[in-house]
């Protein structure tokens, strides 16, 4: 029942790479965890925005990305690190998307910065079955922008 | 953040002259998919209402036979572990 919080960026935003992904992969000792998605920040941390259009979504995995696979901070300092979760960051190439499977999609503008949070009992849920998680995708980005979020979850 | 009407969490966008704009969310207790209400939104495209598990559902599940997305996820878990004990 860990909570960690990690950065998700990548400079130059992409309609058909995602920015990163939150997978499940198994432990040391190849057991597996569920995680849940608490809360969710982005936004563009580009110098000069437009009001081009932006669209983030969450889309469903069977497999990871390739991507860096960021360290995320413990909010209890008890904690260490996520025994079973995989956060990733700045993508280069997708996992294996499931096709239809949007958990959830944000409008917003360049300009915009969003805030998702998740009431007790009602968040997006990764399975504990290795690769399975969600890629948070941008499927439409106008001019490219950059993007920055902030993912904040919960392993099981 | 302001507590939203439903249970199933808030969303807020911010942009740069300060204005702000909240709107509640629901989750699909089948398909455990995010739905953001608008405001004034009837409750028929909200999604519906499953009186099996009473629970809230998106607009793609309402009306189907109950599934709860727990009986889902057990689904996946149980594939993963059988492909992870056949080495795959």
């Amino acid at each position: 029942m860990a909570k960690f919080t990690g950065q998700i960026a990548k400079s130059v935003t992409s309609t058909t790479v995602g920015v990163g992904a939150l997978v499940a992969a198994a432990d040391g000792g190849g057991n597996m965890h569920r995680a849940k998605l608490l809360e969710f920040i982005v936004g563009s941390d580009a110098a000069t925005l437009g009001t081009a259009n932006f669209r983030v979504e969450f889309q469903q995995c069977t497999s990871q990305p390739t991507a860096t696979l960021v360290t995320p901070f413990a909010l209890d300092p008890g904690d260490v690190a996520p025994a079973a979760t995989h956060l990733f960051t700045n993508a280069s190439a997708n996992g294996t998307l499931t096709s239809g499977a949007i958990m959830m999609t944000i409008p917003m503008s360049e300009q915009a910065t969003v805030r998702y949070v998740a009431n007790p009992g009602s968040e997006i849920i990764i399975p504990a079955a290795s690769g399975r998680g969600i890629h948070f995708m941008t499927p439409v980005c106008g001019n490219n922008p950059s993007i920055a979020g902030q993912v904040t979850f919960e392993e099981l | 953040m302001r507590s939203a009407r439903t249970e199933g969490g808030a969303i807020e966008w911010t942009y740069p002259a300060g204005r702000t704009f909240i709107r509640p969310t629901l989750t699909c207790a089948h398909c455990n998919r995010i739905t953001i209400i608008e405001q004034g939104a009837r409750a028929d495209d909200c999604g519906g209402f499953c009186l099996c598990c009473m629970k809230p559902t998106c607009t793609q599940c309402a009306g189907k036979p109950c599934t709860p997305f727990e009986r889902k996820l057990e689904e996946y878990e149980a594939r993963g572990r059988l492909l992870r004990s056949m080495g795959l």
